[in-house]
């Protein structure tokens, strides 16, 4: 396992700079010219432009560009934005409400996700389950800016149940709607998950036995059913824990929570390529922490996957 | 799969709500005048987007700046809010015989807000930083009439260099020579980029950027990043501007929808913008307090001159050109697309421009006329047929798609002919195309004034020296008879004079439509239930200074 | 799946016979009277030979044997008959209506629905019941060759990395990984500059499929992961099955059922993207009609005139409904241990 673990961690390596060299690739073949888009409307001066240009060394060739960046990121020197603020510090200011929002939305699907799909899973056909079903079903279909403008309409401003916005330096409460519009969608699949892999694992040979042996019901249900349904849950979850930390555009816009989402949107169309590839190289690792103990929790879950 | 796309989906959808770069506003814009008196005890939140520059004045071209730094910094003269220029530093702005040399003598007293007093060399060395290209400052254009601009575009200054058209005399005294004559000046010197700098600006500019020192109403206390700009009264000022609360802070918002929200839950308490999704109801809104009246941007879109089939100057262009135009149904597409938050146009100004005329003549080519268009459509064609398939760009990041539709629709039903609307997904791109003249057919153009003057609208847009990348004028229209009044105009004796240039000048475009006015974007927005005081300025900005509780 | 099924029977067989067999023989001799059992003799009862079979039925296999299951279950007619209605509807727009989706006049904007124009207009007034049946189309096929696409470009690497491990499954998942992290607004924006010009949905289909296949990886692979330390994937490795061999006939089919709860799930999702990118203006021409889009655009509208986006997004909720019910449904008849239930 430590030998697995290891190997692992270096190939961490190759993952990270794959995806910033990519990433850097895209940015400089974004169509268009982020200079020019500084003048807006207004007349260009082409002098200004091209001193703008050689500050962010845009004038240089991409693969130059890029070793600059690499270089300098060494020193944790990420580079400035445009308008002139440290990459760091936006980033620092932005990613710990993402992480708050992401954690609590990452809770919401998780706990609510599981329960309704092994309510409905065990009761597959009871009316309760087919409620379950179809309030999932209209999770998935309807794009998540309706239920948040929706929700942010009728809890926020209609009945003054929770503030209507998040705002500077949001609590719990000030993230708890936006939370809930966030981690829906994944609610949704999590119910799913969890309600076919119970209703395919209780019809087991190995539960068939367990109850043979004279298990109690609940017993088995927990020591066997749902320890191996958890398997697949587990894994969405993991990955679902990786994408929330890259930040929820739609409810960070709708609800007005300045995160990592809408930094990395405003950065892609802007075409800040410091900023978009910082950004995406901390999601990487994120991403690549979080799978690396999803496939832990796999070994721990399910004895008969090992890995050497 | 699922979550991916979904999560995905949701970086995709930005676009739809964001605060984005619609309209970028032109560079600031200074204090609005009021006569009123006395002050509150209050503090006033308004709405924000995070500003895309350092606050330094010379290098602040977008709303998201030029709304605090607008109250910041107080400049030569300020508007009031029909965009009537009167001094506010300056004493006296005296032009020679043709416009071009201007002395200018400063009030005595004036202090920026750090105590230092406002000089002569403060407004000189401010306006020679900003010119001087290796100072990177966005707005150096506007100082291009000013004699010596061009010796300060050049390679290898260390940044220091000054203009050599100024002057210091005295401590409140000092010249100016323009290279060629120039009325508009004394409204020029209105505009934010023209704003004194105290000394302490020079030693760190990165510094003050983050922390700006002025002259304004108001000083800052306190920007935090991405989330409020806090700026209190400031001690040291006594110009035209009484401000009526205690202070004011700017929320940063990402999305206007967000704060619209806000104003209708009570949590903030002035946005001079409204979300689309809320035009429809906001004037009868029962939870805010609605403003909506004409005011100073033109939206528009460009027709290259040399586009096959619509050359300007030619008579199948023209023709085709007024087809067109007489083929959109702007009534309906500012009553039903924009739910009245615009106004149909009459020139290519504004009705808050000094000089604004309704009865120009040729006014007539900008009103939905189905037959007559038709008709002006088939003399063309009887000139020259195959006309390939018409396409309009946009930029998609700036919520432009419903009038883009309305206005292909309106012209495909009318004429009967191809036509299709091209979105580009980003501003950068879009300027980029636009830029280097790679768009094969009309494009979106607006117009956001920088300081209250028809010459601003035209001479950047239409002027034959503003083409070919050395202006806005974009689809490079070029009329020699345009070019010689604009010309006139800088020469004229008085501004009013200029005006009634500018008012021919504007008949000669309505003729030719080097590109088709649209519609004058509205100053609208909302205040909170028991928010006093909310008007709009000639900017299209909310009067900060009157605001009160 | 049938062949663990059938392998499992066998064993249970054998080991019963053996018991009953060795009970029958140590019993003989302790007949008590009155105990004696009866044994019918060989004339009225024929022995018949072990593991007999009816060689004039037809060859079941897991897909036949699916089908059959498939015909009883009332899910997967009532899915059955939505899919056929909305693919025709796709095929034949103009038998459910005689109006042009792009004609639009202004003067009808947001106008309630009136004969010949049940759902209303829209804010640019078209007809949204024209634009509604128009829009299957172009959504359908974007949900279903994106799906399509997807499970076959995911389940291919996650089941390969799953399967063969090692360094395989390094470099594949790392390659996983990579793809995930790319924000798909960068990436859609870069690869779809490339056809701005084409008006083609496959366009839109690459760019969600390019973005879209690591989750159907992942889920792939974990599957496989799990199915393939399972006892008949042992046993018929013993019975001198090549791993090619399993990989296809066992683990894959085993793996099937998760891949398509994920695929028919998700194609709501990417019909949903696809409005996404129009918006954006990166993805199809505002002239092609799209249920994606029509939502895009009623966004807007959604608090004052809710209906215009209730049409779009109700037939999209359909759809969507009746692909998962079929996914529900095929999957069950796949896996036969959820049969029972």
């Amino acid at each position: 396992m430590g030998k697995y673990l290891l190997r692992r961690i270096l190939q961490m390596i190759p993952v990270v700079l794959g995806t910033t060299l990519l990433v850097y690739a895209l940015v400089f073949a974004l169509p268009g010219d982020p200079v020019k888009a500084m003048f807006g409307d207004k007349p260009i001066n082409q002098a200004v432009a091209a001193q703008i240009r050689a500050e962010y060394n845009l004038d240089k060739p991409f693969i130059i560009q890029y070793l600059l960046f690499l270089k300098n990121a060494l020193t944790l020197n990420f580079g400035n934005t445009f308008a002139g603020q440290p990459v760091i510090d936006e980033i620092a200011r932005a990613f710990p409400v993402t992480i708050k929002l992401g954690l609590m939305a990452f809770v919401f699907e998780a706990l609510f996700g599981v329960v309704f799909g092994i309510i409905s899973g065990l009761k597959k056909g009871k009316w309760y389950d087919a409620v379950i079903l179809i309030v999932s079903l209209l999770l998935i279909s309807v794009p998540t800016f309706v239920t948040g403008f929706l929700m942010q309409y009728f809890i926020g401003v209609k009945w003054h149940l929770l503030p209507v916005t998040a705002g500077n330096d949001p609590g719990f409460l000030d993230l708890l709607m936006p939370a809930m519009v966030l981690g829906s969608v994944s609610m949704a699949y999590i119910i799913r998950l969890s309600r076919s892999e119970i209703s395919s694992n209780i019809s087991e040979d190995y539960v068939r036995t367990a109850r043979a042996k004279g298990m109690t019901n609940r017993s088995v249900i927990v020591r066997h059913v749902l320890r191996n349904s958890m398997i697949p849950v587990i894994t969405y979850l993991g990955q679902d824990l990786g994408a929330l930390m890259g930040g929820a555009m739609i409810s960070e816009t709708i609800f007005n929570i300045h995160g990592i989402g809408f930094l990395t949107y405003q950065s892609i169309l802007k075409g800040e390529s410091n900023m978009v590839v910082s950004i995406v190289t901390l999601l990487t690792l994120i991403f690549v922490v979080c799978n690396l103990v999803v496939d832990m929790l796999y070994a721990v879950l399910d004895p008969r996957i090992r890995y050497a | 799969m699922g979550i991916r796309t979904s999560k995905k989906t949701m970086v995709a959808f930005l676009a739809t709500m964001a605060v984005t770069a619609g309209t970028l506003a032109g560079c600031g814009g200074s204090g609005s005048a009021s006569k009123a008196s006395g002050g509150g005890d209050n503090v006033i939140t308004v709405f924000d987007s995070e500003p895309q520059n350092p606050l330094i004045p010379g290098n602040t071209n977008e709303t998201g700046g030029s709304r605090p730094g607008s109250q910041i910094f107080a400049e030569l003269v300020s508007f009031d809010s029909n965009g009537k220029a009167q001094n506010e530093v300056a004493q006296s702005i005296t032009p020679n015989s043709d416009s071009t040399q201007y002395s200018i003598k400063l009030k005595p007293g004036w202090k920026f807000s750090d105590g230092t007093p406002v000089t002569a060399q403060s407004f000189t060395r401010a306006w020679s930083y900003v010119a001087n290209v290796k100072n990177v400052q966005k707005c150096a254009s506007f100082f291009s009439t000013i004699k010596g601009y061009d010796d300060l575009q050049q390679k290898g200054l260390n940044g220091t260099e000054q203009l050599s058209g100024l002057k210091v005399l005295d401590d409140t005294t000092f010249t100016v020579d323009m290279s060629k004559p120039d009325s508009i000046f004394p409204v020029k010197v209105g505009y934010m980029a023209f704003a004194p700098l105290p000394d302490s600006f020079y030693k760190d500019p990165k510094a003050f950027g983050d922390k700006p020192v002025g002259n304004g109403p108001y000083k800052l206390a306190e920007w935090s990043h991405g989330q409020e700009i806090r700026l209190v009264r400031n001690g040291y000022y006594h110009g035209n501007v009484k401000p009526r609360n205690q202070g004011i802070t700017f929320r940063i918002y990402t999305k206007v929808d967000a704060a619209y929200a806000d104003v209708q839950g009570g949590n903030l308490d002035v946005m001079d913008t409204v979300p689309p999704a809320d035009t429809k109801s906001f004037m009868s809104d029962p939870t805010v307090v609605a403003y909506n009246k004409p005011g100073s941007i033109i939206q528009m879109f460009s027709i290259p001159s040399n586009l096959e089939h619509f050359k300007s100057g030619t008579e199948e262009g023209t023709l085709r050109r007024q087809a067109v135009s007489m083929s959109i149904d702007r009534k309906s597409i500012v009553t039903k697309v924009l739910n009245g938050t615009g106004t149909q146009p009459v020139d290519f100004t504004s009705p808050k421009t000094p000089g604004f005329s309704e009865n120009l003549k040729g006014k007539e080519n900008l009103v939905y006329n189905p037959s007559k268009a038709k008709e002006l459509w088939e003399k063309a064609d009887a000139i020259s047929k195959d006309v390939d398939p018409f396409a309009i760009s946009y930029n998609a990041d700036g919520g432009n798609k419903p009038i883009y539709d309305a206005i292909v629709n309106s012209i495909k039903n009318t004429l009967g002919i191809k036509v299709s609307a091209d979105p580009v997904p980003t501003f950068q791109e879009f300027r980029n195309l636009v830029d280097k003249r790679q768009i094969k057919g009309g494009f979106r153009s607006g117009w956001t004034p920088d300081y209250p003057s028809a010459e601003d609208y035209l001479f950047q847009c239409y002027d034959s020296e503003a083409g070919h990348g050395n202006g806005a004028n974009d689809g490079d229209y070029s009329n020699s008879r345009f070019d010689e009044l604009m010309t006139q105009a800088y020469a004229a004796p008085s501004t009013d004079a200029a005006n009634v240039i500018y008012g021919q000048a504007q008949e000669i475009l309505l003729n030719d439509l080097p590109a088709i006015p649209l519609y004058y974007d509205n100053a609208h927005g909302v205040a909170m239930k028991g928010v006093k005081g909310f008007q709009m300025d000639w900017q299209n900005q909310s009067v900060y200074s009157e605001l009160h509780k | 799946m049938s062949d663990k099924n059938h392998q499992d029977d066998d064993m249970t067989d054998f080991a019963m016979n053996e018991t009953s067999r060795s009970s029958v023989t140590s019993g003989t001799g302790t007949v008590l009277p009155g105990q004696e059992r009866y044994v019918a003799s060989l004339d009225e009862t024929p022995l018949h030979e072990v593991d007999s079979m009816d060689e004039s039925a037809p060859a079941s296999n897991m897909w036949t044997d699916a089908w059959r299951t498939l015909r009883r279950n009332p899910l997967f007619i009532v899915a059955g008959v939505l899919i056929v209605f909305i693919v025709f509807v796709a095929l034949f727009p103009g038998v459910f209506t005689h109006q042009n989706p792009n004609y639009c006049q202004l003067e009808h904007s947001l106008e309630k629905g009136g004969p010949g124009h049940p759902f209303g207009y829209d804010t640019q007034g078209c007809d949204v019941f024209t634009r509604t049946v128009y829009g299957t189309r172009t959504s359908l096929s974007v949900g279903l060759l994106t799906t399509l696409l997807v499970v076959i470009v995911g389940t291919l690497i996650g089941g390969l990395a799953g399967f063969f491990g090692g360094w395989i499954d390094a470099v594949l998942s790392r390659f996983t990984d990579i793809f995930m992290a790319i924000p798909m607004l960068l990436g859609a924006i870069v690869v779809l500059q490339m056809f701005r010009t084409s008006s083609s949905i496959w366009k839109i289909v690459l760019v969600l499929t390019l973005f879209g296949w690591t989750q159907t990886a992942r889920i792939a692979r974990s599957s496989v992961l799990e199915t393939k330390n399972l006892e008949f994937n042992t046993a018929s490795t013993a019975l001198g099955s090549t791993p090619l061999r399993n990989l296809v006939r066992h683990i894959l089919p085993n793996s099937v059922a998760s891949i398509i709860v994920v695929g028919t799930t998700s194609l709501g999702s990417y019909i949903v993207s696809e409005a996404t990118l129009s918006f954006l203006g990166i993805g199809l021409p505002s002239t092609t009609v799209s249920w994606g889009g029509d939502i895009s655009n009623a966004q807007a509208i959604l608090r004052t005139d809710p209906s215009v986006l209730f049409y779009p997004s109700a037939a999209l909720a359909i759809t969507v409904l009746a692909f998962i019910m079929m996914g529900d449904a095929v999957k069950d008849a796949l896996d036969p241990k959820s049969r029972t239930a």
